[in-house]
């Protein structure tokens, strides 16, 4: 131990936006967003979850739908382990303009101070039934994780079925302080060709 | 005493001759660690991809290890399976990869191989299911005894993981 008396954690600090989405045959979506990290973190600044504005595509151009949300956060914390983790859901709007899920997401922030462009593919629960997928898709209530911040278990993910489709792009710029007084390496600052686009 | 992080996510696959794919996967690492916190075994989510997309799995994996020797430095298997209409599940490939040694952001696509049986076997397994499955799954990641095994190349997997070491250079330990 050192002689003077050091931070007593670590932070991490997370600036970007989420960026865009592109999703086949979704024309209409917004963004509900959430970070989920272990029970050492403590939130320091920042929004833990948010919803972003509906977007839609423009008419004529490639379909995506644009959203370019400020995200903003930092956290505090002694042990690596419960790393935030960012959970997307983003909700579309059927034919008869009702709100329906159209795909989850779920990423680790990155561990090395740097600048990503991360594209986040979504998935979503499969109706257990041809019966089931109709009447969902007549009544506007598609099958949902009943707890959004499932896609970011570990455990209890091997009874889901989903399909997937679409991605989102999010860019994030990591910043670290006192790491390093903790022992911890974490690899910035090497030569790392393939780090800055993921 | 030296610590390991491993924090990232199983995202996916793709080049599998199913689309409708799940993944058990571990990881194994050798007597000198310690596993601290997380889990190091379990199985993703079964997804169906739309045809030339990859599977996406977005599996997480927090893996916190307490490190007193070096040797046997943690690896990740895999064992994919698919699933056919029927509800049928049938092993698609085997795979493994070590945990980068060094620290840093990682994206890892690992090869996969999948037993393969003799002529009529195959024949079998085409109308029937059931290919070959290995009798011991520690042939995946242990240097052992294969060359009995006649194997066919299978998909990729796809991981992002991100590693992180705490006081290992306190200990000498060089990463390059």
């Amino acid at each position: 131990m050192g002689d003077t008396i050091g931070p007593s954690a670590f932070t991490i600090l997370a600036t970007g936006q989420i960026e865009c989405a592109q999703i086949p045959s979704c024309t209409n979506a917004y963004l509900k967003f959430q970070f989920v990290a272990g029970e050492d973190w403590q939130l320091l600044d920042g929004l833990e979850e948010g919803i972003t504005q509906a977007a839609r595509v423009p008419e004529g151009r490639d379909g995506v739908l644009v959203w370019n949300f400020p995200i903003d956060i930092t956290y505090k914390t002694t042990n690596a382990f419960g790393w935030p983790q960012l959970v997307v859901a983003v909700y579309g709007l059927d034919m008869f303009g009702r709100d329906v899920i159209k795909g989850y997401g779920c990423m680790h922030l990155p561990m090395s101070a740097g600048r990503y462009n991360l594209t986040l593919r979504l998935f979503r629960p499969r109706s257990a039934s041809a019966l089931q997928s109709f009447t969902s898709w007549l009544t506007g209530m598609p099958a949902e994780f009943s707890d959004p911040k499932f896609p970011s278990y570990g455990e209890g993910r091997e009874v889901t079925r989903v399909q997937s489709g679409g991605h989102v792009k999010v860019q994030i710029n990591l910043l670290t302080k006192d790491m390093d007084v903790f022992g911890y390496v974490d690899g910035s600052g090497r030569d790392m060709a393939t780090v800055t686009q993921m | 005493m030296a610590e390991l992080h491993i924090i990232g996510q199983l995202t996916g696959a793709f080049g599998f001759p199913s689309q409708n794919l799940f993944c058990k996967w571990g990881v194994s690492a050798g007597r000198s660690w310690e596993l601290l916190e997380g889990l190091d075994a379990g199985q993703t989510q079964l997804d169906l991809a739309p045809d030339g997309e990859p599977v996406v799995w977005a599996h997480p994996l927090d893996l916190h290890y307490a490190c007193r020797g070096l040797a046997g430095w943690p690896k990740i298997f895999f064992q994919v399976w698919c699933q056919d209409i029927h509800g049928r599940n049938d092993i698609c490939g085997y795979g493994f990869c070590h945990v980068p040694t060094s620290p840093g952001q990682y994206e890892l696509d690992c090869p996969t191989w999948v037993p393969e049986g003799t002529l009529g076997e195959r024949i079998t397994a085409f109308f029937l299911g059931g290919n070959p499955r290995l009798k011991y799954e520690e042939v995946v990641y242990m240097p052992g005894d294969r060359f009995r095994l006649n194997t066919v190349a299978s998909g990729i997997v796809q991981l992002r993981l991100g590693v992180m070491v705490k006081d290992f250079e306190r200990n000498h330990v060089q990463f390059g």
